[in-house]
Order: C-alpha cells, then sequence, then structure tokens
C-alpha cells in the first residue's frame, strides 16, 4: 500500500474504538491492574509540588540570596533545562531497562534534590539542586505516558490519560496549600527551606511503590485490537536509537505539528505561574501564604472539567480521532483568551476567576492530547514521543520562555509581559495544533498497517516459511518533500548472492541507505534475520552483522592500511585471539593489501583502496555484506581480481547484496537481479529472465538522443 | 643575563614570561585542534567555555573557600558539562550544515556564555586568581638572572602532563583511533559501527574539560584579577590560539605546542624592543599568518581547504509558469515594497538620533550585501570586513582632511607622501579605490588557501587593522577620536547632505543602487564566474575562464562595496573611536556583519538585508532592551540558526515556493508551446586549425611529481587530426594526471602543443582557450549553478563577460547575455535536456550530469576533447547510449578525442589509435588490436576474465 492508498483508506479509522464497546474505567482497571495508575497518579501529584512550591516561594527565595526576577525565573528555567536534558535519555534508558524502575531511579533523585534545595547556603548551589530536581522529574514524564498507553485497554484510554492528568491539576492545587501551610505555620525567612525538606519524605515512598510495578508489553492493546488475538511481543525486538527515533517520529506528521504546537505554547505555560506569583505580590501585596491559597484555588477548575472532557474525549476518539486534536486546540485558544481577559481586570475576584477557567482549558487540552500522541506513534517508540512532548514545553518555556519574560516583566512589569507573550503563544500554538489533526487519521492508519504487516510476515515465518537474511517491506523513503522509494520490497535469503540493479537515481542507493540505516523511511520495515531493526542506527546494524563495502569510498584516507583494518574491531566483541587468525585469513585472500600494512591508505590506487575495503569488510564474518558500486572507475584486471572473491565468497555462502552498474558482472556474479525503476522494485528474477526482458532495461536519457 | 641579536635585546626573563604566557596560547589552540580534528568545526566559544571553567572555580574558591584541588575540579567538570550540552543542543542539530554556520553558532555560543558567566554565577568576592602551587619551592632562580615565579611553576607542572597525556590519547588509543577516524571520513565510520555523535559528544566534552583544566592553569599568567575574566574570551586570545593552530595544521599537538611557546616569546619581544602597545604585535601577526599560507599550501593536504558553499536555494520558476506577470515579478515586488518602506521612515521617525539609527541599517546593508558577494557566491569568508568599511571611511576622511599620505603600513610607510585635499565625491571614488586595493590584497592568499583558512587570514587583517593600522597618523589623523565629515556639510547639487533626512536618502539611494547592481552581476556572466570558480576550479578553468581572476574579482567588488559602506559612516557619526572596541570597525563588527549575513541567509541579496533588518532594525524599532539585545544577539541567533539554518530568506524561500505550487496548480495548463530546437553553430569557427601535417594535440617528454611520486615519468602522446585515441591503464598508472598535465591543471616537465601551438607555460583556462576542451571523471560540474547557467560559463569560450560593464548595466553585457542564452537553450534542446534546464546540478544523477558535461562541450566548441572516464558511474545501458552521443558531438565539432575509458569492447571500437600506461610509464602504443593482444597489457591491465572485460553489449560504431 502506498502512501497514497492509505490516505484514501482514511474513512475507517482503524485504531479508533468500534461503537457500542464501552468499556469502564473499572473494568479497565481490572485488566491493566489498579497499581500502575494509581501509583502514576500519586507521582503526578507530587512531583508537581517541588516546581510550585519554587513558584510560590519565589519572592522569599529572592530574599534569602538577593537575585531579581530575571535570575529566580532563570533559575526555574534551569529546571527546565535538565528536564529537557533528562526525558530523551530517561526514554532510551526505559527502553534498554525497565520504564518502571527509571522512574523510581527518577524520584530517588527527586527526592534528594529536594533535601539539597532546602538546604543550600547560596543561590548557584540552589541552582544545583534545582538541576537534579529537573532530572528526577524528567526522567518520569515520557516513561509514565508511556506505561499507561502499555498498560490498559485501547477503549479507555483517555479516560486513563485523564485520571493520571488530573494528578497534575491536584498537585498545584495541593502544591501551594502546602508550600503556603507550611510557610505560615514555621514562618521567618527560612520558613520557604522546610516546605522542601518536607516533600522529600512522601517522595520517598513513591520511589518504592515505583519500583515495584510490573512493566507491561509494549503495544499490546494495540496488537490485540487489530489482529483480535495478543500475540507474545517480540523479546528480542532491539532498543531504538534516539537519533532514530527523532527521524522517525519528525516523519509522523500529526505528531510533528502537535510537537511544534507545543513548543510555541511552551511559552506562555511556563511563565505564567511564575509570572502571576510575581504580580500577586508586587500589584496586589498578598504574602507568600495567601499567595499559594489563591494560586491553589485557580486549579480547581480543572478537577471539574477534566473528568467530563475524558468522557467526552473518548466518544469523539471512537468516531473521529481528530476531534481529540481540534478539541485541544480550542481549549488552548481559550487558555489564551481566558489569561488576558483575566489581566484587564484589576479587581482580585474576576481576575482569579477567570484564571481559574484559563487553568481548566489547558489542563483538557493536555488530557486530549496525549491519547492522539499514543495513537499516532509507533508503540515502540511512545516513551521517545512524549518525551519530546516534555522536551518541547520545557526547552521553549522552560528556558527561552522565561528568559523573554523575565526581560519582559522586568522592563515593563508583569501584567504587560503576560499580555504580550500569552495569546500570541496560545493562538499559534492552537492553529499548529489543529494544522497537525489532518495527518492524525492516516498517521493511525499506518500504524495499524505496520502492526498488521508484523502479524502476518510472522505468520508466515510459523507456517514453514524461510526468514531472510534482511528484508524491507511497504519502503517508502523521500528526502524532504521529494519521495524516492515508492512501497520497496526485497528479500535477500541466507546464501544468496543478489544483484541490486537499475538506471540513475532508481533509488538503489537510497534503499542500500535505508538499509544500513543512514537514512530513515517514512513508511515501512527492515528486518534482520526476522528481527526489526527499522529504528536502530547504522552503528547498531553493523554490530548485528549489515556490513557494507562504498565504492570509491569505503576506507579511512589519513589512517593506516593497518589502522582501516584494525577498525572493523573496535566497535565489535571479536576476542582477540581471534582478531589475528581473522585478520591473517582475510590477508591470505588480498595479498596486494598485505604488502602494504604500513601505508597511508590514501596513498593506494583505487583498485587496492577496493581490495582495502573488501577486506575490512571481510574480518568480521557479516551476516549480509552490502557491496556498492563494486567495479566502479576499476581497471578490467583489478575487477577481475575483485570477481574472484566475490565468488570465493558465495562458494563459502557468504550472503551478498551487490548494487552495480555493470550489468555484465551482475548477471555473471549473481544467483537473483532485482531491477529497480524510478523507485521501485519493478523486476525480481534470475539473470536469464531478466536478460528476455529487453524492455526493462531500455536506457531513459537519451533515446531521442541516441537515436538521431 | 641579556642577549642581543640584530638589534633587539633579548633578556632571558622576557623570553621566559613569553613562553609560559605561549604556552597559554598553546593549551587553547590544542582544543581547537581537538575538535576541529573531529568535527571539521573551527570552535570560537572554545576560550569562553573554559573561561567559564575558570570564573565557576575562582567563585567556588574565593566566596565559598573550597579547596583549590576540589574547586577546580568543580570548574572542569563545570567546563565539561557545558562543552556536551553545547554539542548535543547546537553542534548536534547542526550536524549536517556548513561548517561556516557552525562556526557562527559558536560565536552565539561564547556570547551566551558571557551572558551566563554574568548573569547566572554570583560576582566574585574579589583577590587575585588562585596559584595551584604556592609554596616557597615553586619560586625558584635559575641561573643568575632568571626568576621562576610560582605561577609558572604550577602552569608547567600542571600543563605539560596533560599536554602529553593528549597528543597520546589522541595516537595510541582506541578512542584516538575512532576520532582520527570520525574526522577522516564520518560516513564510513558509522558503517564501522563507530558513531560520529557519540564521538563528537566525547571531543566536545573532553575539549571543554581540557579548555577548562588548561585555562584555571593559566589563568593566573594570563590575567591578575578575576574581573579580568570576562576578556579571556576576547578575540585576540582567539586569534592567537588559531594562528598557532594553523601552524599545526590543525593536526599535530606537539608543533601547537611549539608554535604556542614561539608565539608568546615572540610577543613578549616584541613588546620589549618595537612597541609596548599590544596592537603593533599584531601587524606582526598577520605577516605571521601570511607567511604560514605561503608554507602550508606547499603540503600536499590542506586541512580546512573546503570552500564555503552555502548558496541560498530559491525554486526557479518553473517555464511552464512564465508567462504569469505576477508569478514573473513577484520577486521584484518583494524588493519594491521594502524599498516603499524605506521610502517612508524619514516621515515617521521623529527623533533625530533615531534616523541616524535607520540610516545606520542602510549601511550595514550594503556592508552585509558586499560580504554576502564575497562568502555567499565566490565561497570566500571573511571575518574581516568591516575592516574594508574601515579603509574606506578612514581613508576618506584622510582624503577630505588634507593630510601627508602615507598608509600607515611598516612597509609602505613614509615611501608615499602626497598630500591631497578633494571634494567629498572624489575622495569617496578614491576611498573606494583604496578599498579595492586592500580587498586584493588580502584576496591574494585566498588564491593558494580557501575556506576557514582564508577565515583566519581576513581575520588576522580585520584585527590588525582595527587595533594597530587604524591607529596610524594617516588613518584616524593622529587622534584617538576622529571626526565625523558630516560637520563639513556635504553638498551636491545643492542638496545638504549634513541634514540627516537628505542624508538617509542618500544612503538608501546607494543601497538602492547596490542591490541594483550586485543582482544585475549576479544575472550576467561575471557573477556565474565567481560562483564557478567555487565551485569547480578546474571546470572553471576548462571553460576557459580564469579562477583566479573570477576570485581576486570577488574580492575586488566586495572591497570596493565594504568600502563605500565606510565612506558612508564616515559621514554617520559626528565622531567616532578609529581603533578600540568602541569603534565601528573593530573585529566584533566584522564578526556581527558575518552573523548578519548567516542569519538573513548566504547568498541571497534579500537574505542580506534581512539579516540587517533583525539584528539593527529590531534595536532600532523597539529599543535596545535586555531583551531585544538577547534576540538579536546570543539567544536569538542560536535559536535562528538551530530552526533555519538557511537563514531567514529561508522563510521566504519556501513561501516562494508554495507560492509557485499553488500557481502550478491553478494555472498549470497554461504551458507555452515547446521551442523546437533550431540549429546549433557547431561549425562557427573558433580556432583555426593548423596546418595538415601537424598534430592538433602534442605532447612530449611529460613528467609529473607528487612529492616523491613520479605519477607520470617521460610520456609523449600525440592525436593527429580528427583522430580518437583511447587511453587505458591501471588505477593510478597516471592517465587521469596525464590529462591534468596536458590541461594544465598539475606542473609539469615536457612540453605540450596544442593546435600548432606550444601551450607548456601557459596557465590552464588559456589552453583551453586555444582549442582543449575537457571533460571530468566525477562530472562535478558546478554543483550550485543551473544547467543553463552551466552552459552559460561554458559559453564563456565564445564570448568572454566584461566586469565593468555587468557592473554599470552597460553595453554590450545585455545584448550578449541574451545572445548566450539563446544558444544555451539551443544546445540544451539539441541534447533533450530543456526539462532540466533550471535544475541545480547537485540535484542531478550522474548520468545527467555526464550529459550536461557533454553540452558544455559543445558550449565550448572544442578542437581537442579531453575526456576522463565519461561513462563512468552510470549505467551500463545509459552508457551504450551515450557513445553514439559523444560521437556525434566529436564529428559535428570536427574535433580530435582522447578518451580514458575502463570499458574495453567500446574503447577498442571507436579509437583509432590506444595507449597504455603503467605506473606512469608508457608501455603500449598503436591501433588497439595490438595493443589488446600486448602480453605486457594483459598482464598489466586488461587480465584475462572475459566478465570483467566485457562491460557493454554493444561496441559502439566505429566513426
Amino acid at each position: 500500500m502506498t502512501k497514497e492508498s492509505v490516505d484514501a483508506n482514511v474513512d475507517a479509522p482503524v485504531l479508533a474504538v468500534p461503537s457500542g464497546s464501552p468499556l469502564g474505567l473499572g473494568e479497565a482497571l481490572r485488566i491493566g491492574g489498579s497499581s500502575l495508575l494509581a501509583t502514576l497518579f500519586l507521582l503526578a501529584v507530587v512531583d508537581e509540588m517541588p516546581r510550585v512550591a519554587l513558584a510560590v516561594l519565589a519572592p522569599d527565595i529572592q530574599n534569602a540570596f538577593g537575585i531579581s526576577d530575571t535570575v529566580v525565573l532563570g533559575l526555574i528555567g534551569l529546571t527546565g533545562v535538565a528536564l529537557v536534558l533528562s526525558t530523551l535519555p530517561a526514554a532510551a534508558l526505559g527502553d534498554r531497562l525497565r520504564r518502571t524502575w527509571v522512574i523510581g531511579f527518577g524520584t530517588v533523585i527527586l527526592a534528594v534534590s529536594c533535601v539539597a534545595v532546602g538546604a543550600s547556603p547560596n543561590a548557584f548551589l540552589l541552582g544545583v539542586a534545582l538541576v537534579g530536581a529537573g532530572f528526577g522529574v524528567g526522567s518520569r514524564m515520557p516513561n509514565a505516558s508511556s506505561l499507561l498507553a502499555d498498560g490498559y485497554p485501547l477503549a479507555a484510554r483517555t479516560r486513563v490519560y485523564a485520571a493520571e492528568g488530573i494528578g497534575r491539576p491536584i498537585g498545584q492545587l495541593l502544591g501551594p496549600l502546602f508550600a503556603g501551610s507550611v510557610a505560615a505555620a514555621i514562618g521567618g525567612p527560612d520558613a520557604w527551606r522546610w516546605v522542601f525538606l518536607a516533600l522529600a519524605a512522601p517522595l520517598g515512598c513513591l520511589a518504592v511503590l515505583a519500583f515495584m510495578l510490573r512493566d507491561p508489553p509494549r503495544g499490546q492493546y494495540e496488537r490485540q485490537h487489530i489482529l483480535g488475538t495478543v500475540l507474545d511481543p517480540d523479546e528480542a525486538e532491539p532498543p531504538i536509537s534516539l537519533s532514530a527515533a527523532f527521524r522517525r517520529l519528525k516523519k509522523v506528521r500529526s505528531f510533528y505539528f502537535v510537537a511544534v504546537g507545543i513548543a510555541v505554547l511552551g511559552f506562555a505555560l511556563v511563565s505564567v505561574p511564575s509570572l502571576i506569583s510575581l504580580l500577586l505580590e508586587r500589584q496586589y501585596g498578598y504574602a507568600a501564604s495567601t499567595r499559594g491559597w489563591m494560586l491553589a484555588i485557580t486549579w480547581s477548575g480543572s478537577i471539574v472539567v477534566v473528568p467530563l472532557l475524558a468522557v467526552l474525549g473518548e466518544r469523539r476518539f471512537a468516531r473521529q480521532p481528530a476531534d481529540l486534536l481540534r478539541l485541544a486546540a480550542v481549549l488552548l485558544a481559550a487558555f489564551g483568551v481566558l489569561v488576558v481577559l483575566g489581566l484587564r481586570f484589576s479587581a482580585i475576584a474576576p481576575f482569579i476567576a477567570l484564571y481559574t477557567m484559563a487553568n481548566a482549558a489547558q489542563a483538557g487540552a493536555f488530557v486530549l492530547i496525549s491519547p492522539a500522541v499514543a495513537a499516532a506513534v509507533p508503540p515502540r517508540m511512545r516513551s521517545q514521543a512524549f518525551a519530546m512532548v516534555g522536551l518541547y514545553v520545557f526547552l521553549f518555556g522552560g528556558f527561552f520562555g522565561n528568559v523573554i519574560a523575565g526581560s519582559l516583566s522586568d522592563a515593563y512589569g508583569e501584567r504587560t509581559a503576560l499580555t504580550l507573550i500569552v495569546p500570541v503563544a496560545a493562538l499559534v500554538g492552537a492553529a499548529f495544533l489543529l494544522h497537525g489533526a489532518r495527518f492524525l487519521v492516516p498517521d493511525i492508519a499506518l500504524v495499524a498497517e505496520e502492526i498488521r504487516e508484523d502479524a502476518d510476515e510472522r505468520q508466515r515465518i510459523a507456517g514453514g516459511g524461510a526468514v531472510p537474511v534482511v528484508q524491507t517491506r511497504n519502503l517508502d523513503v523521500s528526502y524532504g518533500s521529494v519521495q524516492v522509494l515508492f512501497d520497496c520490497e526485497i528479500e535477500v535469503a541466507r546464501g544468496e548472492c543478489v544483484a541490486l540493479l537499475g538506471t540513475n537515481g532508481a533509488g538503489k542507493s537510497t534503499l542500500l541507505r535505508t538499509m544500513l540505516g543512514l537514512t530513515s523511511p517514512d513508511r515501512g520495515v527492515v528486518r534482520l534475520n526476522g528481527r526489526t531493526i527499522t529504528d536502530t542506527d547504522a552503528e547498531y546494524r553493523f554490530g548485528q552483522g549489515i556490513v557494507a563495502v562504498r565504492g570509491g569510498d569505503g576506507v579511512f584516507s589519513a589512517l593506516s592500511v593497518q589502522e582501516n583494518l584494525d577498525m572493523s574491531f573496535t566497535a565489535t566483541r571479536v576476542a582477540a585471539t581471534q582478531r589475528a587468525a581473522r585478520v591473517a585469513a582475510v590477508l591470505d585472500l588480498f595479498p596486494v593489501v598485505a604488502e602494504r600494512l604500513d601505508e597511508q591508505a590514501g596513498d593506494l590506487s583505487g583498485g587496492q583502496r577496493q581490495q582495502l575495503a573488501l577486506a575490512r569488510a571481510l574480518l568480521l564474518e557479516p551476516e549480509i555484506l552490502l557491496i556498492d558500486e563494486l567495479s566502479l572507475g576499476l581497471a578490467p584486471i583489478v575487477v577481475q581480481s575483485l570477481i574472484a572473491i566475490i565468488e570465493q565468497l558465495r562458494a563459502r555462502g557468504q550472503t551478498i547484496l551487490l548494487v552495480e552498474q555493470s550489468m555484465n558482472i551482475a548477471l555473471s556474479l549473481c544467483d537473483r537481479v532485482l531491477y529497480m525503476e524510478k523507485g521501485r522494485v519493478t523486476f525480481d528474477g534470475t539473470p536469464a529472465e531478466l536478460a528476455a526482458r529487453g524492455d526493462l532495461v531500455k536506457s531513459v536519457f537519451f533515446g531521442a538522443a541516441a537515436a538521431r | 643575563m641579556t642577549l642581543a641579536l640584530l638589534g633587539w635585546s633579548i633578556p632571558l626573563q622576557v623570553v621566559f614570561n613569553g613562553l609560559s604566557l605561549g604556552l597559554g596560547y598553546a593549551v587553547i589552540a590544542a582544543g581547537i585542534v581537538l575538535i576541529y580534528r573531529c568535527s571539521g568545526i573551527i570552535n570560537f566559544a572554545q576560550a569562553a567555555i573554559g573561561a567559564f571553567g575558570v570564573a565557576s572555580f575562582v567563585v567556588l574558591f574565593q566566596n565559598y573557600h573550597l579547596p583549590y584541588p576540589l574547586a577546580a575540579g568543580l570548574g572542569v567538570a563545570g567546563a565539561a558539562l557545558l562543552g556536551v550540552t553545547t554539542e548535543l543542543l547546537v553542534v548536534r542539530r547542526l550536524f549536517d550544515a556548513s561548517r561556516v554556520v557552525l562556526l557562527i553558532a559558536t560565536v552565539g555560543v561564547a556570547q551566551l556564555i558571557a551572558f551566563l558567566i554574568f548573569y547566572v554565577l554570583p560576582p566574585v568576592k574579589g583577590g587575585p586568581i588562585p596559584v595551584a602551587f604556592e609554596a616557597k619551592w615553586a619560586r625558584f632562580h635559575l641561573g643568575d638572572s632568571l626568576v621562576v615565579g610560582t605561577r609558572q611553576t604550577s602552569l608547567v607542572l600542571l600543563v605539560a602532563p596533560v599536554l602529553i597525556a593528549l597528543a597520546w590519547f589522541l595516537t595510541r588509543t582506541r578512542l584516538g583511533l575512532h576520532i582520527r577516524a570520525v574526522a577522516d571520513n564520518p560516513a564510513n565510520a558509522r558503517l564501522v559501527g563507530v558513531s560520529p555523535r557519540k564521538v563528537s559528544t566525547l571531543v566536545w566534552g573532553m575539549a571543554a574539560a581540557f579548555a577548562g583544566y588548561t585555562q584555571i592553569a593559566v589563568a593566573p599568567i594570563v590575567t591578575r584579577t578575576a574581573d579580568e575574566l570576562a576578556g579571556v574570551s576576547s578575540t585576540g586570545l582567539l586569534l592567537r590560539a588559531l594562528v598557532i593552530a594553523m601552524a599545526a595544521r590543525m593536526r599535530s599537538i606537539t608543533v601547537v605546542v611549539i608554535a604556542g611557546l614561539a608565539l608568546g616569546a615572540f610577543e613578549s619581544l616584541v613588546a620589549v624592543n618595537v612597541d609596548r602597545d599590544p596592537g603593533a604585535f599584531n601587524a606582526f601577526l598577520l605577516v605571521a599568518v601570511l607567511a604560514l599560507v605561503l608554507a602550508l599550501t606547499r603540503g600536499r593536504t590542506r586541512p580546512g581547504d573546503t570552500s564555503i558553499a552555502i548558496g541560498a536555494r530559491s525554486t526557479p520558476i518553473p517555464e511552464s509558469l512564465a508567462g504569469l506577470r505576477w508569478v514573473r515579478h513577484a520577486p521584484a515586488g518583494g524588493m519594491v515594497l521594502l524599498l516603499a518602506i524605506a521610502l517612508l521612515v524619514p516621515l515617521f521617525v521623529e527623533k533625530p538620533s533615531q534616523l541616524l539609527v535607520w540610516t545606520e541599517v542602510l549601511v550595514v546593508a550594503i556592508a552585509a550585501i558586499s560580504l554576502t558577494l564575497l562568502t555567499g557566491w565566490a565561497g570566500q569568508l571573511s571575518l574581516g570586513h568591516f575592516a574594508f568599511a574601515g579603509v574606506g571611511g578612514l581613508a576618506m576622511l584622510a582624503f577630505t582632511r588634507g593630510q601627508p599620505m602615507g598608509l600607515g603600513l611598516p612597509i609602505v610607510g613614509n615611501v608615499v607622501a602626497v598630500t591631497v585635499d578633494v571634494p567629498w565625491l572624489a575622495a569617496m571614488a578614491l576611498a573606494i579605490g583604496l578599498g579595492v586595493f586592500f580587498a586584493v590584497l588580502v584576496g591574494l592568499p585566498a588564491l593558494r588557501v580557501r575556506g576557514l583558512f582564508l577565515a583566519v587570514t581576513t581575520l588576522a587583517f580585520g584585527f590588525m587593522a582595527g587595533s594597530w593600522m587604524f591607529n596610524r597618523a594617516f588613518w584616524n589623523g593622529g587622534r584617538q577620536s576622529v571626526r565625523s565629515a558630516i560637520r563639513e556639510r556635504p553638498e551636491l547639487f545643492g542638496v545638504d547632505f549634513g541634514e540627516p533626512r537628505n542624508y538617509y536618502y542618500l544612503c538608501l539611494a546607494f543601497l538602492v543602487a547596490t542591490v541594483v547592481i550586485v543582482s544585475h552581476l549576479r544575472r550576467t556572466g561575471a557573477g556565474r564566474n565567481m560562483i564557478a570558480a567555487r565551485d569547480n576550479e578546474a571546470m572553471t578553468a576548462a571553460s576557459t575562464v580564469s579562477p583566479t581572476r573570477a576570485k581576486l574579482t570577488a574580492f575586488a567588488v566586495s572591497g570596493g562595496l565594504a568600502a563605500l559602506a565606510g565612506c558612508l559612516y564616515a559621514f554617520l557619526l559626528p565622531g567616532f573611536n578609529a581603533t578600540g572596541d568602541a569603534s565601528p570597525f573593530s573585529p566584533d563588527a566584522s564578526l556581527r556583519l558575518v552573523a548578519i549575513v548567516i542569519i538573513g541567509g548566504v547568498g541571497s541579496i534579500g537574505g542580506a538585508i534581512l539579516g540587517t533588518l533583525w539584528v539593527l532594525g529590531l534595536p532600532a524599532l523597539f529599543g535596545a532592551t535586555d531583551t531585544v539585545q538577547l534576540l538579536t544577539t546570543n539567544i536569538g541567533l542560536l535559536l535562528l540558526l538551530l530552526y533555519l539554518p538557511g537563514g531567514l530568506i529561508q522563510v521566504v524561500q519556501s513561501g516562494w515556493a508554495a507560492t509557485i505550487r499553488y500557481a502550478a496548480r491553478t494555472h498549470g495548463a497554461a504551458t507555452r508551446a515547446v521551442k523546437p530546437a533550431s540549429t546549433v553553430a557547431f561549425h562557427e569557427r573558433r580556432h583555426s586549425t593548423p596546418a595538415a601535417g601537424t598534430p592538433w594535440l602534442e605532447a612530449k617528454g611529460i613528467s609529473v611529481r607528487f612529492g616523491g611520486l613520479l605519477a607520470v615519468d617521460d610520456v609523449s602522446i600525440r592525436v593527429e587530426a580528427g583522430e580518437t585515441v583511447g587511453l587505458i591503464g591501471q588505477n593510478g598508472s597516471g592517465k587521469s594526471t596525464l590529462l591534468n598535465a596536458i590541461s594544465g591543471f598539475v606542473d609539469h616537465d615536457g612540453s605540450v602543443s596544442v593546435l600548432g601551438r606550444d601551450v607548456s607555460s601557459r596557465a590552464a583556462h588559456e589552453r583551453h582557450a586555444i582549442g582543449l576542451g575537457r571533460g571530468f571523471q566525477d562530472a562535478g560540474l558546478f554543483r550550485s549553478l543551473s544547467v543553463r547557467e552551466t552552459v552559460l560559463v561554458a559559453l564563456e569560450a565564445r564570448r568572454r563577460s566584461l566586469i565593468l560593464p555587468a557592473l554599470l548595466a552597460l553595453p554590450p553585457t545585455n545584448r550578449w547575455e541574451r545572445t548566450k542564452r539563446a544558444e544555451a537553450n539551443d544546445i540544451l534542446d539539441l541534447l533533450q535536456l530543456g526539462q532540466y534546464a533550471d535544475r541545480r546540478i547537485e540535484d542531478l544523477s550522474t548520468g545527467t550530469r555526464r550529459v550536461v558535461e557533454l553540452a558544455c562541450l559543445v558550449a565550448n566548441g572544442a578542437k581537442v576533447l579531453l575526456l576522463d572516464e565519461p561513462t563512468g558511474g552510470i549505467a551500463q545501458r545509459e552508457a551504450e547510449a551515450f557513445v553514439p552521443v559523444v560521437q556525434r558531438i566529436q564529428r559535428d565539432l570536427d574535433a580530435a578525442l582522447v578518451v580514458i575509458e575502463h570499458d574495453m569492447p567500446l574503447i577498442m571500437a571507436i579509437s583509432t589509435r590506444v595507449y597504455c600506461l603503467e605506473s606512469g610509464h608508457l608501455i603500449a602504443s598503436g591501433i588497439p588490436h595490438d595493443v589488446g593482444n600486448d602480453p605486457l597489457v594483459v598482464a598489466s591491465y586488461l587480465g584475462t576474465d572475459d566478465r570483467a572485460l566485457v562491460r557493454s553489449n554493444q561496441p559502439a560504431t566505429a566513426p
């Protein structure tokens, strides 16, 4: 199925819940277990508190260290930077360890940081402690969201997210209450320190709980929903590299626009609470405890609105998933409008009332965005996707937003700063969300297609089908807006020698790059020995035995020949004892290389360089050897020696995929030939069959010119 | 003890102190080398990252009384964290961007770090910078007169082991190997399991820790008090480190140390013997840089020598839409809109001071356009461009002042001493001429080095001019602050330009003229040739255009425009300092200009204007508040680069592309009829054929030597009228080198004559003008030009573009351009390239590029075609179809052909004679059949495997 046909199929939102089968939250909890949601909810509540406390107590902290608005907002922003830096590694760690453990570790760090904040003797060390706190929160966020998606059935997902999401407003509500009352109870300029010290205890308990949670298999409910059965998760699935996840997620268009929208929104989201707290102190002269109470009240609306929206959202999602994002966009726009409206009132009551409504809208929007994101991105990279959402909010809002808001409010006052920043950020962010909504259903369809393809493939293998060494399915690849590969499918069986032929610009190199992990596909999978490696790095694939020889540019010119050979082993776990034997065996094949071990590779002739590249590749006994342009620009006698080597390898049963310009060489060397034209594989058969198909191989560019 | 040499006194103590200072320079340079070796980036933030380490260390030590090792350890850790953060957030995002964009990003990082140090770290509670070893043993006498202080002892004890460890790490460890491998070929590194990104993060972390550590060690020597710390990241220190790194060719840590010590000692000696003024040393520094440039290019490899190719990529209007008037005129419409706004500005700006700021925007835009021309088109990065403006401005003041003329250079000195006192317009013309002169002077090294190394050269020039040259009497009239020319109330046609509003309009007129001239230049041959010379020098020469001349032309035009901007500056401010940080012509202003061009979008005139509006216009519009400063300088610059690596113009261009797409959707049907190909003037005789019997090409006793390697050894070949000669041989046997020698691209012994004329001592472009035509192995062509423009460059062979008429839009430029365009279209139609005419070369497949190369040969109309593997890199069947086309062109041009090819059936079929080379020697020659059966040829080249020999099935028909 090509991209267009996926788009054409969008009337049937495949992942949406079939109407008439509502699933109660209680039932969902019975299926998924209540401890996961309970722990994550409590964490959401308590996690929020240190940051809220910081915002509420900002004036006291400013007094304690003698620092300006800009600095205190910058410090809060620093927490955000730490959060940014930790979300992605935390998501990656969650892939490799267990997500629940990463959350546990993060909570321990947060608890320790709270103690450190409380005890910090100066602004500098306060900053250091806040960085620690940021790390703690950052490691929970992406993992919690992806855990919830995998832990509970599809039909209750919006409400599950709402249940966890409501933790945030509750935390916001309790945080100031807690901070305000503790500060008031203890009193004095150092009361704020005790607030943070007191927060450490509940955090410690929750950390213990987190460690005891089970880590549910990824994407289990999507599989169940689409296939009707629960397949065993593929335990051997390799962890996804961050950069690959980044590249892939960028191509999930609905997610991309949501992330950008949230980034823009971040400018408003993070600086608003701190600035309003400052406003309440400066303009209205409220003390810390009063401010605590007031800000607590502003979160009360969310607690009412979020559950309502959850039920509504669940229903809309079943019918038209994109409505979730549209509704969220409306809510965010409402947030902007309400904040600005509130700021027009100098009387405190309407101001607080409108701000309460704004917060309700904001919290509601986020509850709706989470299930949309969870549905649009492939299940195995949900952690990374949620990490990116967090990253975008806090990178922009937490740091840049705060710096700008701080300078603006230092110069013009808090009210002006908010009036300038909030509406613009909210409306532009909402516009991006609306735009992204258009792509949500096609993206969901792609996820479903991938799951189906995976199931089909497993079924084929279970039915006695051979496992190909390398396989690509449904591959679409594009550079920017130019699509280069269309629905490319190739398979190479063990011990086979396959030639990949085609005209210039047919996409041979792009296909090779995609197989090597140098380019990310928009759609489709790459498998090695039956394992999906679509989203792994080139470095990982090399370790797994996909080894390439690049025509013309395959060696490190600045290194010696010996160092070039050494490079093969540096990233693999070949025992030192084996290395010498392998080098000796390979050098037997390439006497020319053996004679020149101490020379710089750049000084070798083209043929010798090609031999060195081949020698280096062979040191590893690859699963599959990808050879790009074997004979490019080489003298016949050199090509002759290379052909001889390839034949030896073939005789030994080495699996080879050979990209060649010279049809004669390819035909004489290979068992099977693939022919590509304009990004599609148009022929797959034996050399003899290809030779019979004159129509396939006619030249593209000069038909007319040559005929003259 | 004092020695004396050449009249200089050489006190040992001074040398010793200089050496320890030099060690300080060396360690900063070592960090720069380390990062450069891994990523090809010259890290301008290196010193600033180190300064952050020092600052945290001092704060921890002085304010919080941590013990020295702990405070230093935390300082180093802070620096390392900063380095890693920079890599993750900035470098990684810009991994695939141009190295120049990254360079500017590191400038932004440096500014941001200065901001961090200032705002985030608490102020230091005073006291000197702590020294590691202050015990009595650390201070001792060496001999009679040499005192070794605790600071020096500490430095050596701390730094020496680390430098040795670094050198050892790079050459002996596995990670060192990885770093070198990644630096050499990142794509390959990934394919052997080494992640360039991880290595990059590691290197940035290491280099940053190294910077922190070494600068903590060096700080007591370089600065005395914590207050001076901010100055540690100053351009002067950076320049010294860069010069040292350059001396080490960005490679050897050992050479870095030696060069650093030498520079430090030399600087101290200059201070004692010549001038206490630190600026004076900068003149010597420039001389050292120029000497280095000459020395460096003797070597075989030239690191940092990649030219800068980040031209703006505007979507061309497709043929089908060219009929739509609004689409055709939209680009000009944008400029007209900007102009209309600019015309209205004075009506809304009340305060003269505010109008002054807007006038400055116009003036800087002119300078930005001049840099765009040089960097974006000619690919020569100039980091000292405002110095040319300074030359113009200060010279103009000098000319109107009427004072003895002596340029203040040590050499020119007082040789020329004429008193000039001329009217302001004439002075302006003279000043622009002087700007052209200086630009060409500085541009001369550009003939030998390009890219980042040239950047160091221009940085050194800018620094020398800004800190020393402009301080000479000729330039500043002997005063610290220069009086502006505006007080003279310049007048023209009765208009008083001393009036701010009138002056604004004068500057606007100059800006409009600049835009018109420069954009016209881009559309004509002279501008195209600059880009061609940047993209591919050999191919440019093969098009009979001198790359040297094209590059110097770019420098001259750019220098002249910058000088014009400087002249306008000279009227602008009531008075200003010629030198120092506050000077409008300071090195920092030059760096800001580069930032403007990068922010706007390199290579685009609109980008230069947008960049100026962003950096200077925003503060003018909103007032220079902290926020605006933050947005227009450090954070804003970084954010813009991260999200718009192509600059602000990228937004305009994607909007434009969307417009084109929209127009294509709505008016797609309105295509113009394709013009039938008219006959191309193949037979326009450019070259007179020699007398019958004279060979068309004769090379006698050609030898080429690369270092110790004799690549071609005494080879002679001759090509008779209309012949096709095959050149075969192993890879590396010297075939391409032989062709390069004949073309004049490499130095050679022996003689070459073309069409009976001896060309042995001629430059490459002259040889091609006499009648050589050349095809290249990589068919690289001019990557950023369109197919049509590429053919237009090749058409230079028939009609040379002239620079001055092009600049002034004088005849015959436009008529010639029209004729050439028609010719180019005919040639494209002939080869069926019409549909690719507006596509950029870099977007084409190898096969199509090969056809474009043929089109260039047709355009060139040469008599002796030298082709290097014309079918290399294209699929077999395409190659088979390709050869008849080549033969037809050869026939139509009535040319002789020399061709290198590995496809045996093909070459044996088309050649009248074949030469076979082996290790630089000629081992066989004769008719194809004889050579093909020569046992020597079979043994060394052909082999016996038919599969390797028979690469095409259908040998082309013999001529």
